[in-house]
């Protein structure tokens, strides 16, 4: 359902709840859905059953995913809100990144080139 | 452990299954063979059941003991292995459980095998198998041989890593072990010394196992976590490895330095007169016996003739010749180099010494006491085995070869080669007709009631008798009371039985009348006493001076000196001893007997046990003593005892004792 | 909470070459480490020293509370998972089974079960003849089956295919997922078990030269590539791997944000690019801190 890339420097539970607030976003999960579990999230991934079960604590601090009954971890009513601003979020991380690339003196020509790489990697 | 023995048994199961194979097909094979050589079938079992009793079992648990610690160190096998929680001891341990196992059951299979296939071997096993000292011996030696060879092998292999080594090494442990146990039982059985060999043997197999397993404790610990160990540990693993082996071979060294060191009463002349060793020819030479009765003869091992005082003083006659153990292995059979010893008139002293490597011909030794030993004359032309007095002269018996009886030759002069006669009669019959030759011995008529007496000068002395003697017997002298006379047994008229002496005046005297059928047969002890059994409960007694005392009822003696614990009672004319389970010992001939009488009091020697002193005339316990105890096996040898002046000198097997007349004991050292 | 390992100045040697010279290093419960190492440093030595199937010359041990006693028993409460699983050669995989439930206290047959239906084992193929696969999926029942809080798996995937490395994998993430259990792993290619990492262990030269959480690793490590000024010398002995040393062009591996900006503000260098380094390269390259791959 969602990936993570071994080779980013981004920590892999950050990876794995913007993978799960993307598949919200994206409309795959619904709020009321009932998250995959750990287990086989953590097998599908190839990771630590303790990574998956961080992402997911954090995401119930932020209220995405809230658990019901004791027998799993259900999207909350919130999440696509917080969805959309987690997206929000990384909007700005990507304004700031811009703005500073372009006061290092990097040159538009090369951002765009930067743009057009990811582009092929990531369609 | 266990689950471990279980991995270890179905890891060895081929080569189990193969040993049983071979066993069980090479039984047709011996049988098939034999039967062609027309020896039959039996025979063949016979020596392949031997065969693998012997050589065949040894093997196996040393082929399994190496190949099975060789195998706990494959590579393959730690691989396996070392993840299990199994610590290594289990390891080591459950390995030689499981070969154990495997031997025993192989072990069974023979022995039951043999039992079915083989009549002889079923009655050596099964038939008094326990009831044997040698065999139970023999059983228990060969249960240790093959675990000692078994857990050799194993350490050997297991601390080396190899098979073949470490099964010879096995080998070379274990048999040694084995091997000097073997010889030791050998020498004990052989020899009449007793070592502590017994108690050093069980010593060294109750001490060869613990030892060994605690080698292999250490070796497993060491060799599976391989810590740092320096040579001490490997030289403590070396030392309880062969520890078993090292005491073995001290326990047979014991016993052979016992041996060695052992020393016997030298029984002077002729071996025909029963028990305590009062040869009568000493007693009518008054010379012989003063000298006689200062000490006693002992011959050592080695092949030394010692005289030892009553004080325990020691004078050596002749010099041992120490001989190497190897020369001993070729005579296994009892061999003393001293073979006879016999005092002459004069006090002197004839000693008839072996051959042996030194010397292949039998050599007379002649010297007296205080005085050096020479070399008297090397006898050759036949091999002589005693030194006899025949009449007024002393000689030589020999054995004959294949085609005549026997050869004698009387003491040739100093350097002279013996003349050898064939005897052509009855030992006892030469030596008797020398005696009377010599007119010192008499002969009785044909009808038994005349005895004369011939001396070579032609005077004859004749005397008659109130009964009836044995036919034609030759009687010779005894000493009695300072007088040579004649006694012998009479058939009165009246049915009776009694002593007659027959005295130099040529007076005939009748004592101790019998209705029975006594016996009158007389020893007679240095002093000069003489005694014999009536029968089996009465006993004779005469005094050094000649005064015949009642006959002695022994069993109011028996019962008061062997105390109220005892049972005795009365069994025809026999004393017996109940035993416990109803079993019951004769109180015999053998085990009681005179040694001393003065004036009416006489010393016996009673039950083998104890010395007692007797009023004769009023048959009352005076005084009773507890002598050394001495061994079953000495019981009926007549290097037992020997009876000097002061007292006698007992050698019970282990040590040698003199005990005077008053009772009291000196322990005069291990003999 | 007390950890699950710790080694303290473990050192050993095979006669005259000294292997493990000093190895200090605590793993607390549930951590999941890889020990990192080129071969022949010592690996499978300090995994037989915690297994009680060595013996360490001197320092202490401690799995689990116990110390090796030189029982074995230790290995009761112990996972491991040998470099070459070896079994013995007349039984079949049902009896290797079979064997060892006897003889650990806490086998789980129901399990044991599970495992070999799960990995496609067939209990009665004889182990003499068996693939390695078939071999390392029965050394992975052997580790599992007994319920064991602490596993040490020594290269529990080489030479085996990628179907068998996947399903090795995901058991040991099961086991993970099941509680708290300690995993110390030596694996070649360590880029491998990259998610499940905690923490690394670098043994070299006879000792753990550092210890480097994974997530530090995976988004701290960078390379920097920059020109030194005219004159300027960086400092010696820092641990950082060198790509290149020819020219006035440096290229460094460095594998912590701090040093990286410390070197940025040094001032030292005329410009200085930083770039992030996937995980899988950071865990090659710490191979080579202190063999020449240092700066000094």
């Amino acid at each position: 359902m969602i990936q993570i890339d071994q080779t980013s420097p981004i920590p892999i539970y950050d990876q794995i709840k913007a993978g799960l607030k993307g598949l919200v976003t994206k409309g795959l999960l619904r709020p009321g859905d009932q998250a995959p579990s750990i287990r086989s999230l953590a097998l599908e991934l190839k990771v630590n059953p303790n990574t998956v079960a961080r992402a997911f604590r954090e995401l119930s601090g932020e209220g995405f995913l809230e658990s019901r009954r004791g027998d799993g971890n259900y999207i909350s009513e919130a999440a696509l809100g917080q969805a959309k601003d987690g997206l929000a979020t990384v909007r700005q991380a990507l304004r700031h990144a811009l703005l500073g690339a372009r006061l290092a003196g990097l040159p538009w020509n090369d951002i765009e080139e930067v743009v057009g790489k990811t582009k092929e990697e990531q369609p | 452990m266990i689950e471990y023995a279980k991995l270890e048994l179905r890891k060895n199961r081929v080569l189990f299954i193969g040993m049983a194979l071979t066993f069980l097909g090479s039984i047709p094979f011996a049988a098939a063979m034999t039967a062609l050589n027309r020896q039959g079938a039996l025979a063949g079992f016979n020596a392949v059941l031997l065969f693998w009793t012997i050589l065949g079992l040894p093997l196996i648990a040393i082929l399994f003991g190496a190949s099975s610690g060789a195998g706990l160190r494959a590579e393959t096998a730690q691989e396996a292995e070392s993840p299990l929680p199994v610590s290594p001891r289990c390891r080591a341990g459950g390995a030689v459980a499981a070969c154990l196992a495997h031997v025993l059951l192989l072990g069974m299979l023979i022995l039951l095998t043999s039992a079915v296939i083989s009549p002889a071997w079923r009655e050596t096993l099964f038939s008094g198998a326990l009831a044997s000292t040698f065999v139970r011996a023999f059983f228990t030696l060969t249960l240790f041989t093959l675990a000692t060879l078994l857990l050799s092998s194993f350490i050997a292999a297991y601390a080396i890593g190899q098979g073949i080594v470490g099964g010879v090494l096995g080998a070379l442990i274990g048999g040694t072990a084995a091997g000097a146990l073997s010889l030791g039982l050998g020498l004990q059985a052989v020899f009449e010394v007793r070592a502590a060999f017994t108690t050093l043997a069980l010593f060294s197999m109750a001490v060869s196992l613990p030892a060994g397993l605690f080698a292999l404790d250490r070796l497993a610990a060491w060799v599976e976590r391989r810590p740092k160990r320096g040579w001490r540990e490997g030289f403590l693993i070396a030392l309880a490895t062969t520890l078993g082996s090292l005491a073995a071979c001290a326990a047979f060294a014991h016993a052979y330095h016992r041996l060695t060191r052992s020393l016997t009463i030298a029984a002077a002349g002729d071996a025909f007169y029963p028990w305590i060793s009062t040869r009568n020819d000493d007693v009518l030479f008054p010379g012989a016996r003063r000298v006689s009765r200062k000490g006693v003869l002992l011959h050592s091992f080695e092949g030394g003739l010692i005289w030892m005082t009553p004080e325990g003083d020691r004078a050596p006659l002749i010099p041992a010749r120490p001989r190497s153990f190897t020369e001993l292995l070729g005579y296994l059979y009892f061999w003393d180099r001293i073979e006879s010893v016999l005092w002459d008139a004069d006090g002197g002293l004839w000693v008839l010494v072996a051959p042996d490597q030194a010397d292949p011909v039998h050599q007379l030794w002649h010297g007296w006491i205080g005085r050096p030993f020479s070399l008297h004359s090397r006898l050759e032309g036949r091999r002589p085995y005693q030194l006899v007095r025949r009449g007024s002269e002393l000689g030589m018996l020999a054995w004959g070869d294949a085609t005549e009886d026997g050869s004698y030759a009387p003491i040739p002069p100093r350097g002279a080669r013996p003349r050898w006669v064939t005897l052509g009669m009855k030992r006892s019959d030469f030596l008797l007709r020398g005696w009377e030759e010599a007119g010192l011995a008499a002969r009785l008529s044909a009808d038994g009631r005349t005895l004369t007496r011939r001396t070579p000068d032609g005077r004859t002395r004749r005397w008659t008798l109130p009964g009836k003697g044995p036919a034609a017997a030759v009687v010779k002298p005894t000493a009695l009371g300072g007088q040579t006379l004649f006694a012998l047994q009479l058939r009165l008229k009246d049915g009776g039985y009694a002593l007659a002496l027959c005295r130099p005046d040529g007076t005939v005297t009748t004592h101790w009348p019998s209705a029975d059928g006594a016996s009158y047969w007389l020893e007679t002890a240095p002093d000069g006493s003489a005694w014999g059994w009536r029968n089996g409960l009465t006993l004779h007694l005469a005094a050094p001076d000649g005064a015949l005392l009642p006959p002695l009822d022994l069993e109011p003696i028996a019962r008061a000196a062997l105390g109220e614990k005892t049972r005795l009672e009365r069994w025809g004319n026999r004393l017996l001893r109940r035993e416990a389970f109803g079993a019951g010992r004769t109180l015999t001939r053998w085990g009681t007997g005179a040694v001393r009488i003065e004036g009416t009091r006489a010393w016996l020697v009673l039950n083998h046990r104890l010395l007692v002193v007797v009023d004769a005339a009023t048959g009352k316990l005076l005084s009773r003593w507890e002598l050394p105890a001495y061994s079953d096996a000495r019981r009926y040898s007549d290097t037992t005892f020997h009876i000097a002046e002061s007292g006698f000198f007992l050698h019970t097997g282990r040590r040698l004792y003199f005990i005077d007349w008053a009772g009291t004991r000196r322990d005069l050292g291990a003999a | 909470m007390n950890p699950a390992i710790v080694l303290t100045d473990v050192r050993r040697s095979f006669g005259s070459k000294a292997v493990l010279r000093g190895v200090t290093a605590s793993a607390l419960p549930g951590k999941v480490i890889g020990l990192l190492g080129r071969n022949g440093e010592g690996k499978t030595t300090l995994f037989k020293i915690l297994l009680d199937m060595l013996a360490a010359d001197s320092g202490s041990v401690q799995v689990l509370g116990q110390s090796p006693d030189g029982t074995g028993s230790l290995r009761q409460s112990v996972g491991y998972v040998p470099e070459r699983p070896a079994f013995h050669g007349f039984m079949t995989v049902g009896e290797v089974l079979a064997f060892r439930s006897s003889l650990f206290k806490g086998w789980h047959a129901g399990k044991a079960d599970k495992l070999v239906q799960d990995l496609g084992l067939d209990p009665a193929t004889p182990i003499r003849g068996a693939s390695k696969g078939t071999l390392g999926k029965v050394a992975w029942v052997c580790a599992a089956a007994h319920d064991p809080s602490v596993f040490l798996l020594d290269e529990p995937t080489s030479g085996l295919d990628a179907l068998v490395r996947e399903d090795v994998l995901n058991h040991l993430i099961g086991e993970l997922h099941d509680g708290f259990k300690t995993l110390l792993i030596a694996n070649h290619r360590m880029e491998e078990l990259a998610g499940v990492l905690d923490e690394v262990w670098l043994l070299q030269g006879g000792v753990i030269r550092s210890v480097h959480p994974v997530e530090t690793l995976r988004t701290q490590a960078c390379r920097l590539t920059g020109r030194l000024k005219e004159g300027a010398v960086l400092p010696a002995g820092l641990p950082v791997v060198s790509l290149r040393t020819d020219g006035p062009v440096l290229e460094l591996v460095v594998f912590e944000r701090s040093l990286a900006d410390m070197l940025a503000a040094s001032g030292s260098f005329e410009s200085l690019e930083r770039a992030p380094l996937a995980l899988g390269e950071s865990l090659k390259y710490l191979l080579r801190l202190s063999e020449g791959g240092r700066h000094d």
